[in-house]
């Protein structure tokens, strides 16, 4: 792979349920009744219980690792809005594309990148931007 | 919790996270996220937005937020990999907290740091409370 402007990251794709909604509350400690309890959700603006927006955004720094690996974890930046909510059940899938590449030093690009989440009917539901310092000798950028 | 009296620069939570593998795993197998990131040393990296999400319902918790609160953005900055067993000191400051249209406006930020003193990770979570 040769990263560039214009580089696709690869896309992810995930089924959102309950079960795993409910494991995220316990492994998170964020219990907001709005991801967990029915009759709470159901009385809230959204309907329904919904999944936790830093677990779907997971998601999205799953995709971004799979790219820069370790300098992901080292030196990411990650700049999102929570623009509609995901309901169990729903699918979502990533995007991501290099947007930058831009020299720091003699040794180090910073590469920016747009990303984002959609569900199934396109909608968007996450938007936003990661950027991360990669050694110029990075297998990437071959 | 008095949301109104809530200040700039106030600090909010103080929290000792412990990056213990059983809270990990439980986490990872949540996000369905497959396989880890290995140190040198061949041990296990936590991911990064475990971190994050780890050192938020820290403070999230402490402002004892109400059910119905709504996140709205999120920014995140990751300024070094971390170990499962590493136990971080996390610090959530108020930001900002402003009221529009019935809603409370709150802008947290958050360092997350090893026992020992190496930056972890920082983040600013904007969230949405019903007034």
């Amino acid at each position: 792979m040769s990263l560039s402007k214009g580089y696709m990251l690869p896309k992810v794709e995930k089924v959102v349920l309950q079960e795993k909604i409910d494991l995220y509350a316990r492994a998170s400690g964020d219990c907001n009744p709005i991801h967990i309890d029915a009759d709470f959700a159901n009385q809230s603006q959204f309907g329904g219980r919904i999944a936790h927006g830093m677990m779907i955004a997971a998601t999205l720094s799953e995709m971004v690792t799979m790219v820069f690996e370790k300098d992901w974890v080292d030196t990411g930046s990650l700049k999102i809005r929570f623009r509609a909510p995901v309901y169990p059940g729903e699918s979502i899938s990533t995007f991501g594309e290099v947007e930058k590449v831009t020299e720091m030093d003699q040794e180090k690009y910073a590469v920016m990148c747009s990303v984002g989440i959609r569900r199934d009917n396109g909608e968007l539901v996450i938007s936003g931007s990661a950027e991360v310092t990669v050694s110029k000798e990075s297998r990437i950028f071959e | 919790m008095e949301y109104d009296k809530l200040t700039t620069g106030q600090l909010i939570s103080d929290r000792v996270v412990s990056l213990d593998a059983d809270r990990v795993a439980l986490y990872v197998e949540a996000v369905d996220h497959e396989g880890f990131l290995l140190a040198d040393d061949g041990g296990r990296l936590v991911p990064g937005m475990a971190v994050a999400a780890f050192a938020l319902s820290g403070a999230i918790n402490d402002l004892n937020i109400p059910g119905g609160t709504v996140h709205l953005s999120q920014e995140i900055k990751f300024q070094s990999a971390v170990e499962e067993g590493t136990r971080l000191d996390c610090k959530a400051f108020v930001s900002k907290n402003s009221v529009r249209n019935n809603w409370r406006i709150l802008v947290v930020d958050i360092q997350a740091m090893t026992v020992e003193g190496t930056s972890i990770m920082e983040a600013k979570s904007t969230i949405m409370l019903p007034v």
